[in-house]
């Protein structure tokens, strides 16, 4: 080591070029020399753990021997040694949210958010090692200086609480971040051997001060990355499109002209390209292309550089699918994961009491009732996932037990409540601690039998880690918060953490443009270089006022340009190829290029006549020739033909015979789900109910008081509608829609008496049978709604309708394409007269008839039977609903109808001709 | 003036100007250029606000500057000069404008403040977050659409009122019993979307509503509680009239009189005020409300006597009109009721809704317009957002004013009102606009509101007005047509007689004859074999007229018609994405999808906000349900069935009859059966493995690529659906992926969302893909007019013309803010059509006239969409409504330009070569890369053994506190760490590796690197004097451990250490928790053989 000369090297940092490692190798082994092997003396301080690797390998490269490695560590490491670690920011912001809250200045919703942008203040002042004036009155008069506005009342208050609170932290117990300049100064005392300090961009103020501290006591040399000074022809030519500080003010084109004199051919070239997609996954396609190409040729190192995470995202799993794996070093929100989705999932069925939607979702985590075995856990699922439908169980979970419970056929289902109830009963009641809410939350989820599976996900084990990590810190603080309190702090910390996958290792690595200083890929693509998401960073907070920032001394907006300007020119200085990819269009708006490539790329344009953009390469799925569309199905299936049919399954047949293949013949169907308001068929089915008891009472009206018949129709009304406006106030508008037509009613029914009808009963369920041309029978089923009869025994059906009779009238305006009514008649029989809809949408109901509706039944009847015996002779189904059915039809994803090729709509069925 | 006036005028950067422009003048052309003339001037960027109506529309403005700046930068100087003459720069002072004009573009991209072009609601965003603390708004979130939430929160709504028994329970339940579900539904949410209006009548707080009421009991005529009936019942001259009235009749010999008596005797007996009035109104009136007819006449004179008829006809006049009087009187008190039930569940549900955005911390547009206002109405506040942001504009540039609603209005001009006539600081306004194109009135813009700033401006900023009537768009044929239709309509006094820039430019309209209804199809003979023969359907058939004649004349068109390329000028044969097809209504485009569809023309879809309707989504939503909830046979059998698995009816036949229980478990059964199930069991079994752990977009990319999705749904498909196939399935993963990426993401989460945003539809639902230029761009394009807005075809066809607007139905919103009161003068809710009385006449016939004039601003948009050819077609109606249609204004015109159904001629274009079939752009095969990278074998280890062991050996030997964990150390870890610290630095034998004075050094963690790059750590490196010591910790104990295992690392350190220094001696050995020490020879020995 040179004689200890303890100079002033901490505030002349030594400037570094694109290959900033090796130079700052080369010269620590020079100042080194006289301790080789053993460098183990020294201390190197990095701005990021990410660099250590290369800068070993550049050690050994230059020593070019074994070596003991100096100690290499960032700043924070260095600290987090030590004893003292300072106030945890959890603890600060419960502190200072508390201290708002007492105040009871905000609403209580914006005091997390308005915490946080205080504490961003306080760690940016500190950080900067500045401060706000020791005077509030002077802190007011600069504010009002810099916003050039006098004794505006709002200025004042947010004036005097930011100082206030400021106070209160600067005064307080340290925090994390005083805490390590503390302990940084504390080890600077201790010095005993030489300090290199690499800094990424200007020194920060930290760094400067350990430095200088060093320097009292062994030699301290800081290292500062510095493109002014660069001799790369690339670098130069990067300078001069993007002048590094103010020196250069000359015009962009006077500038590219000055390149071009310097270098005919561009430095440029074949290191960076601009590539414009039209499509997010067009985008990603792209991404994967280059990446690939670049490995096919024997680059390495390569470096996504995410700027746009949907993207980069998308581009991953396309490099995945070819066995490309991509190491990620930046990592995802907590908040996205599955673990965290368990814990909300489980928040949310405790605080909303199991509404279905959360059960299930609860249910169906990959986490939870890892105790049980696998068999019984389906089980449970299938059964709840069932049971939830058929009983319209829309929350609670007790009230799911217990009617759960009354019906065999649930048991595992009811294992599964059961565990949730028991962890409800875990979780604090109304209001605790955070700790104590961390606590409930534990214990819930070990209920829930999630712990063992979190733990060995590791998702799972960085968030229980992180609930113990605060339980730890804030159990000295005994504030109680509500529960909503707590979950918007849980939702901030889930939502502040970073998850970071390591388990892939690759030499390919997902990053963002930050971590990219200093270091050296084979060739890095940009991912998002527009110009929202490549943008300088924003400062956010409290005051984003530039006078004002400057004025308290804040990072400016130029700063951050030129920190955005700098890292993109050390990225394509230091890569051996750079892409940088955008989409050119999103949500129908044009998505404008970053302003620094912008400015770049008509820099390029100007000094060599050469666009650095460039088309990607076309999507695979370009072109359309090929498709051939899907042939309209026709299956035939004569061993399933029913020989039970419904009066609906009837209407199906008629209406699309595919769809009768699909829930007649495959016996599919919808899955139940849980309703959560009326719906209007659930209307009709309640008229239904009201008037079959309405008669079971008064089978006639004729003759009875007005009064008495619209009393006991309006309180059977209500009575059947009770429990539906119990569950939902919005029920009593159906109940009203329904009274406004129950006058219109009994006196439609006194007219049908006055003709002489008498009711003779309702839901009737009948059954006939059909003689098929094979001999077997046919058995033809229903319900009928309504029955009339008249002296001497003539009949009428009645099908109730809560439609409009103008429907109605469509329905049956060609009486053949209608199989419900003439199938009531086929099934009540020869003394059936009359038969019709009755419209109740009305002022009064409607009666819209079936015309010759004996012969209209027998020729539908003859005509069922013929279709039936043609299928079983082998005939085919084909899937030729028209609109208004398929409209509504839940056997579109089976027909496949909307790919039919558009000849095969109308195919006759010549072939089948039987 | 003429057009280079106009334009020197307008971009005068030291005037204040109103230009009204229209349609296709170039009104982005002229802001852009000012703004370029500002920063010319010197402005600096910062100080240049421009306010334009959609993002779209901004984005456009700034692509353009920078495009323009861009090329003034890197372009010839003489390109420049031209460039900047054409935009109005007096010649004299061009030469350093040139040089001036060189340096914007790199000035305003980096300027700081930023340039800012922005929507009215993205600057109200900005101003909101500038707000000070006070106003509470720290954190607040933008959404832009509410429908969800309202959704929502409606239900909240409800069922607090089914807890509470309060006047807002009593209200709605009012509202629900009188309007029904959807119209007490409408009610609240239209309330909810003119919140801003709502307030401004009637301001904040509890009182709102007895402020509203009182404000429309003047308009009304009623007061607080009903009294019509009882005034009219309770005046004895009525009444007694009444009764004279009742002897004549009563003495007339006809039955139909004395029927009459009878009725009206009711009124004199019956019980209840309303039963009487119904009987009075029964003898007076005819059912259909009106008076009966009692006309002096031989007749009469005959029955009653001349003198009593005469007495009759009086009587019967003046008690009719008393009975009318008291009707109307009643239904402005009916008027009043539903008012009153809607303003006070309205406030309480307002209320919630607003509660329950504050606690989420969510603001959509109206919130903000709202906030904003608030602030700046605030004389505290507005100094304070002065201070903050504003007071920086020194020029303001308002882009598509028409389209401004009164309160946007409002906060502008309370900003502005505060500038004193000769305020050094006050800015210059550029304002841009044409009433003509204003047709969103059902976001609230008001029209009127741009007459009403042009004429403050003038007044308060000097502004200039200026009118632009020239358009470079529309070929003079069109022109023609146009002032024929709209020159002299009352209702559009702002249009004046346009002319087209374009003398060259052929054009044509043509107008189609109505489609009429199909003749009555022959009625069928005998019943339908439903095998054979599928359903006739019921729908008229005159849609699809309109339909298929537009596929026809478009297949005619496309290659024989001649158009001017957009880029060049130059004339070439038409193709589809020339091509525009619009309609008022989404609905009207469906038929015609369907029906270019059927002619095999490719359409982009009209389907904004379909995706999750297409099969293709339906398929993939089938697809990831199967996998979460295997009970769902249908969703399984769905599955199977799309091009993915590819299961034939044959196949779900086999499965059918399969005697397991569910589906999943026939397939399942199925794995080594026919090589399409064994596939789909195979892949599903897999997925669904996967779903368990996967994100959902990971997943989904698994989908498409293990099941070969895209070529499979390639050939699945016809080849005209393909590009708009691929373009949703592409869209389908995007949303997947945007879905994910936000909180919380589970399977079932995504498929419930999905759900909910199919059903909440509107602008919530997700849009179809976008069909992409390279993969079938060229097109026909089909659109709403309010979509098209901003856009333009060489060939506009406007279907469905013939149809009329229909008036609001019940239940909506009356609302008037003349643009010049600071809140709306007129504020209520309308029943029933039948119901209205006259009071509120005024306000319903201004809102008439309102709508009248949008809709001719409607077909003004539609029509100077078309460069060249402009068709309407429609359908016959049955009803005539009063209003004419566009389809009848166009044929008035074509009338008056000579009639027939044709104006202009249309070019043909050459013959074009005939070309092969467009070769698709050559994929270059993705290059063969080896595979890279590795997945590691369990999870992180995070800390090593040594590290920790170490931590916790420095922490006690430095001091630390024994009852806490060192930093990076588990709580639960430590007591283990802390015991086995403890026992190495206790135990004896130990001594010389960890007692300084026994050793010559010591090195912790002592990291080396060899020359050929490997790097190790040794957990201790001891110096003693006889040699080196490389020591290594290990948690178990001595008799637990495999000694081979760490044979070969020791012997790579005790390598290591020999290069390090070569020629000393170097021993290994293990230390335990227990303080255990157990030497490790070189390779070949035993251990414990070198022991001591
Ligand atoms: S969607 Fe239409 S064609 Fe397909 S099965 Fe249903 S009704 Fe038949």
């Amino acid at each position: 080591m040179p004689e200890a000369a303890h100079n002033d090297a901490a505030l002349h940092p030594v400037p570094l070029g694109p290959d900033g490692l090796a130079r700052c190798a080369r010269r620590i082994v020079a100042e080194l020399s006289g301790h080789l092997p053993d460098l183990s003396g020294a201390l190197i301080v990095l701005p990021s753990p990410l660099l250590a690797p290369a800068l070993r390998q550049a050690l050994a490269a230059t020593a070019g021997r074994a070596i003991l490695l100096p100690r290499i560590a960032t700043l924070e490491q260095l600290a987090s040694a030590g004893q003292e670690r300072g106030v945890p920011d959890s603890r600060r912001q419960l502190l200072l949210y508390r201290l708002l809250r007492g105040q009871g200045w905000f609403a209580g919703s914006a005091l997390w958010e308005i915490g946080a942008e205080l504490l961003a203040l306080f760690d940016e002042l500190n950080e900067r090692a500045s401060s706000l004036p020791r005077d509030e009155a002077e802190f007011v008069d600069r504010l009002e200086r810099a916003y050039a506005a006098r004794g505006s009342q709002p200025l004042r208050f947010e004036a005097e609480l930011v100082h206030r609170l400021w106070r209160a932290e600067a005064t307080g117990p340290p925090s994390r971040q005083v805490a390590m300049a503390l302990m940084l100064a504390e080890l600077a005392t201790r010095a005993a051997g030489p300090l290199f300090v690499l800094c990424d961009g200007a020194p920060r103020p930290v760094e400067r001060a350990f430095c200088q501290a060093w320097s009292a006591r062994q030699n301290a040399l800081l290292f500062q990355p510095e493109r002014a000074a660069a001799e790369d022809p690339l670098l130069q030519a990067l300078n001069l499109a993007w002048p590094p500080g103010a020196a250069d003010d000359a015009p962009l084109d006077a500038r590219a002209a000055a390149a071009a004199r310097a270098w005919p051919e561009s430095p440029l070239s074949g290191r960076l390209r601009l590539l414009g997609a039209e499509s997010l996954e067009a985008e990603a396609a792209a991404v994967a292309a280059e990446v690939k190409r670049w490995l096919a040729g024997g680059r390495r190192d390569i470096a996504l550089v995410a700027a746009d995470r949907a993207a980069a995202r998308r581009a991953r799993a396309l490099l995945e699918r070819d066995g490309v794996l991509v190491r990620d070093e930046t990592g995802w929100k907590l908040s996205t994961t599955r673990a965290a989705a368990l814990v909300d999932a489980w928040l949310e069925v405790h605080v909303a009491d199991g509404y279905h939607r959360d059960l299930l979702d609860l249910a169906k985590s990959p986490f939870v009732f890892d105790d049980l075995p696998e068999p019984d856990r389906q089980a449970g699922l299938l059964q709840l996932e069932g049971g939830l439908a058929r009983h319209n169980l829309i929350h609670g979970i007790e009230r799911c037990r217990t009617t759960l419970a009354r019906v065999p056929g649930h048991e595992k289902a009811l294992l599964l409540l059961g565990r949730m109830a028991g962890a409800r009963r875990k979780m604090p009641r109304d209001e605790a601690s955070l700790a104590g809410w961390l606590d409930g939350l534990e214990q819930a989820l070990a209920e829930l039998g999630a712990l063992a599976s979190l733990a060995a996900d590791a998702a799972g084990a960085t968030l229980l880690e992180l609930l113990r990590t605060r339980r730890e810190e804030l159990a000295a603080v005994p504030a109680r918060l509500g529960f909503g309190e707590w979950r918007e702090w849980l939702n901030r910390e889930l939502e502040g953490a970073a998850f970071v996958d390591r388990g892939i290792d690759s030499p390919v690595v997902m990053t963002h443009l930050a971590a990219t200083r200093l270091r050296r890929f084979d060739a890095a693509v940009v991912i998002g270089a527009d110009r929202d998401n490549l943008a300088p960073q924003r400062s956010r907070g409290v005051f984003d006022h530039p006078a004002v920032r400057e004025e308290l001394g804040l990072s400016l907006p130029a700063e951050a340009r030129a920190r955005l300007r700098d890292d993109l020119a050390g990225l394509v200085a230091s890569c051996g190829e750079v892409t940088a990819t955008w989409q050119l269009r999103r949500d129908d708006e044009q998505n404008l290029l970053s302003p620094e490539l912008d400015l770049l790329r008509a820099f390029h344009a100007r000094a060599w006549g050469k666009d650095l953009q460039d088309a990607p390469p076309a999507p695979a799925i370009g072109d359309a020739a090929s498709g051939r569309g899907t042939a309209m199905p026709r299956p035939r299936a004569p061993q399933l033909v029913p020989l039970r049919v419904s009066a609906s399954a009837h209407a199906s047949l008629l209406a699309c015979p595919y769809q009768f293949f699909a829930r007649r013949m495959l016996g599919l169907s919808e899955a139940q789900e849980v309703r959560e308001a009326l719906e209007k068929r659930d209307y009709g089915e309640f008229v239904h109910r009201i008037l079959q008891r309405f008669h079971a009472v008064h089978p006639r009206v004729t003759g009875l008081a007005e009064d008495v018949l619209a009393t006991k129709l309006e309180s059977i009304s209500r009575e059947v509608f009770a429990p539906e406006i119990a569950r939902n106030f919005l029920g009593h508008a159906w109940l009203a829609r329904w009274l406004q037509r129950a006058a219109g009613y009994i006196a439609w029914q006194k007219g049908r008496e006055a003709a002489g009808w008498r009711y003779a009963g309702s839901e009737l369920e009948r059954e006939v049978r059909l003689a098929l041309d094979d001999g077997a029978e046919l058995a033809l089923h229903g319900r009928i709604d309504r029955l009339d009869r008249r002296d001497g025994g003539s009949e009428a059906v009645l099908d109730f309708k809560t439609q409009d009779a103008q429907k109605l009238k469509k329905r049956l305006r060609d009486p053949g394409e209608d199989a419900q009514l003439s199938s009531y008649v086929l099934l009540q029989g020869g003394n059936v007269a009359e038969a019709a809809y009755v419209g109740l949408d009305g002022d009064k109901p409607v009666e819209v008839p079936l015309a010759g509706a004996q012969a209209m039944a027998q020729a539908q009847g003859a005509r069922l039977a013929a279709v039936i015996g043609a299928l079983r002779r082998g005939a085919a189904l084909p899937a030729h609903g028209i609109d208004a059915v398929c409209a509504v039809c839940e056997m579109r994803g089976l027909c496949r109808k909307d790919y039919h090729a558009a000849d095969a709509s109308l195919a006759p069925a010549a072939e089948d001709g039987a | 003036m003429s057009a280079p006036e106009i334009i020197r005028e307008a971009l005068d950067p030291r005037q204040s100007v109103v230009v009204e422009a229209c349609a296709g003048s170039g009104k982005t052309w002229l802001l852009v250029s000012r703004i370029l003339r500002l920063l010319l001037d010197g402005v600096a960027p910062g100080q240049v606000l421009a306010i334009t109506f959609t993002r779209k529309a901004a984005r456009e403005i700034e692509e353009r500057l920078a495009r323009w700046l861009r090329e003034l930068a890197t372009g010839s100087e003489d390109e420049a000069r031209d460039f900047l003459l054409e935009r109005g720069v007096p010649a004299q002072e061009i030469g350093d404008a040139v040089a001036r004009a060189r340096r914007l573009y790199e000035c305003v991209l980096t300027a700081a403040p930023p340039l800012t072009v922005s929507t009215f609601h993205g600057w109200y965003a900005r101003l909101v977050q500038g707000a000070p603390l006070t106003s509470g708004l720290a954190g607040f979130v933008l959404h832009e659409s509410d429908a969800g939430l309202m959704g929502e929160v409606w239900q909240l709504f409800a069922d607090a009122r089914g807890r509470r028994n309060d006047a807002a329970t009593a209200s709605l339940l009012w509202l629900l019993q009188n309007c029904g579900l959807e119209g007490a539904r409408e009610l609240m949410f239209g309330l909810a979307r003119r919140r801003a209006e709502w307030q401004a009548f009637a301001g904040e707080g509890g009182k709102a509503p007895a402020r509203a009421l009182q404000r429309l009991r003047d308009c009304l005529g009623v007061g607080e509680a009903p009294a019509a009936l009882a005034t009219l019942l309770g005046d004895e001259l009525f009444m007694r009239k009444l009764h004279e009235y009742e002897a004549i009749l009563q003495s007339s010999d006809l039955e139909g009189d004395r029927q009459l008596a009878a009725t009206l005797a009711k009124a004199f007996t019956d019980a209840g005020e309303e039963a009487r009035f119904a009987a009075i109104s029964a003898a007076l009136l005819t059912g259909e409300g009106e008076p009966r007819q009692r006309k002096p006449a031989k007749a009469l004179d005959k029955r009653f006597g001349s003198v009593r008829a005469a007495r009759l006809v009086e009587l019967h006049g003046r008690l009719c009109q008393r009975v009318l009087d008291t009707r109307d009187a009643l239904r402005e008190e009916q008027a009043h009721e539903l008012n009153r039930h809607a303003f006070i569940a309205g406030a309480a549900w307002l209320e919630m809704l607003e509660r329950h955005k504050q606690e989420r911390r969510l603001m959509d547009f109206a919130d903000l317009e709202l906030q904003v206002a608030r602030m700046l109405a605030d004389e505290a506040g507005a100094a304070f957002l002065q201070a903050r942001l504003d007071a920086r504009y020194r020029h303001i540039l308002l882009d598509e004013f028409q389209d401004t609603n009164p309160l946007q209005w409002r906060i502008l001009l309370d900003w502005l009102a505060a500038y004193g006539v000769e305020d050094a600081a006050r800015p210059r306004i550029f304002l841009v606009g044409d009433p003509k194109q204003s047709i969103y009135r059902f976001r609230r813009a008001e029209p009127r509101v741009f007459d009403c700033a042009a004429a403050f401006l003038g007044e308060r900023f000097d502004a200039q007005r200026l009118a632009q009537d020239e358009t470079r768009r529309n070929a003079p044929v069109l022109v023609e047509v146009i002032n024929r239709v709209f020159d002299g309509e009352r209702l559009l006094p702002h249009f004046r007689r346009h002319r087209s820039l374009a003398p060259g430019r052929a054009g044509r309209v043509e107008l189609l004859p109505l489609c009429g209804k199909e003749p009555a199809a022959a009625a069928a003979q005998g019943l339908r074999d439903p095998l054979a023969i599928a359903q006739t359907p019921i729908e008229d058939g005159r849609r699809r007229d309109e339909a298929a004649q537009l596929a026809c004349r478009i297949a005619e068109i496309v290659g024989r018609w001649s158009v001017e390329d957009e880029m060049d000028g130059k004339p070439r044969p038409a193709r589809h994405g020339d091509i525009m097809v619009l309609a008022r209504r989404r609905a009207a485009l469906g038929e015609i999808e369907r029906a270019l569809r059927r002619a095999g023309i490719p359409c982009d879809s009209a389907g904004r906000g379909g995706l999750l309707r297409t099969l293709e989504a339906a398929d993939l939503a089938a697809l990831l349900r199967c996998l979460v909830a295997t009970g769902d046979d249908l969703a399984l059998a769905h599955a199977l069935r799309t091009p993915v698995l590819g299961a034939s009816d044959d196949d779900l036949l086999l499965l059918a009859r399969r005697p397991e229980s569910g589906w999943w478990q026939r397939l399942e059964a199925c794995a080594g059966g026919p090589e399409t199930l064994a596939r789909a069991a195979r892949l599903l079994a897999g997925w669904h493995a996967a779903a368990a752990r996967l994100p959902v977009h990971d997943l989904l990319d698994r989908i498409y690529y293990e099941g070969e999705l895209l070529a499979r749904y390639r050939s699945a498909v016809p080849a005209a659906l393909w590009p708009g196939v691929a373009a949703n399935l592409e869209a389908f993963l995007a949303l997947a992926l945007r879905l994910d990426a936000g909180r919380y993401p589970s399977l079932p989460r995504f498929l419930d969302e999905l759900a909910r945003l199919d059903s909440a539809g509107g602008e919530d639902a997700p849009d179809e893909g976008t069909i992409q230029a390279e993969s079938g761009g060229d097109r026909v394009r089909l659109l709403t007019i309010h979509g098209a807005k901003g856009l333009e075809a060489p060939i506009v066809w406007l279907v469905d013309a013939h149809a009329t607007h229909e008036p609001a139905e019940a239940w909506s919103l009356l609302v008037n803010w003349p643009p010049q009161s600071p809140g709306p003068v007129h504020f209520s809710v309308l029943g029933r059509k039948a119901e209205l009385g006259a009071r509120r006449a005024q306000w319903i016939e201004a809102e008439a006239e309102q709508a009248a004039r949008e809709e001719l601003n409607l077909l003004y948009v539609a029509m100077t969409r078309a460069r060249q050819y402009f068709f309407a077609s429609g359908i016959a109606t049955e009803r005539n409504s009063a209003k004419a249609s566009f389809w009848q204004r166009l044929a008035a015109a074509l009338e008056g330009l000579g009639g027939g159904s044709v104006h202009g001629e249309a070019l043909l274009a050459a013959p074009a070569p005939a070309k092969g079939p467009a070769a698709a752009a050559a994929v270059a095969p993705a290059p063969d890369c080896p595979p890279v990278g590795h997945r590691l074998e369990g999870a992180s280890p995070g800390m090593s053994y040594g590290k920790r062991l170490h931590a916790a050996l420095d922490w006690l030997s430095a001091g630390g506190e024994a009852g806490r964990a060192p930093p990076g150390i588990a709580p639960a870890e430590w007591p283990a760490l802390r015991a086995a610290a403890r026992a190495i630095l206790e135990a004896p034998r130990l001594r010389d590796f960890f007692d300084p004075a026994a050793h010559v050094c010591a090195l912790n963690e002592a990291e080396f690197v060899l020359a050929d790059g490997t790097v190790g750590r040794i957990d201790r490196l001891v110096e003693l004097a006889d040699g080196f010591w490389v020591l290594d910790y290990k948690s178990g104990r001595p008799d637990e451990v495999l000694l081979d295992a760490y044979g070969a690392q020791l012997e790579a350190y005790r390598s290591a250490v020999g290069r390090l220094y070569p020629g000393r001696p170097v021993r290994c050995a293990l230390i335990f928790a227990d303080g255990g020490f157990l030497e490790v020879p070189p390779a070949g020995l035993s251990p414990g053989s070198a022991m001591d």
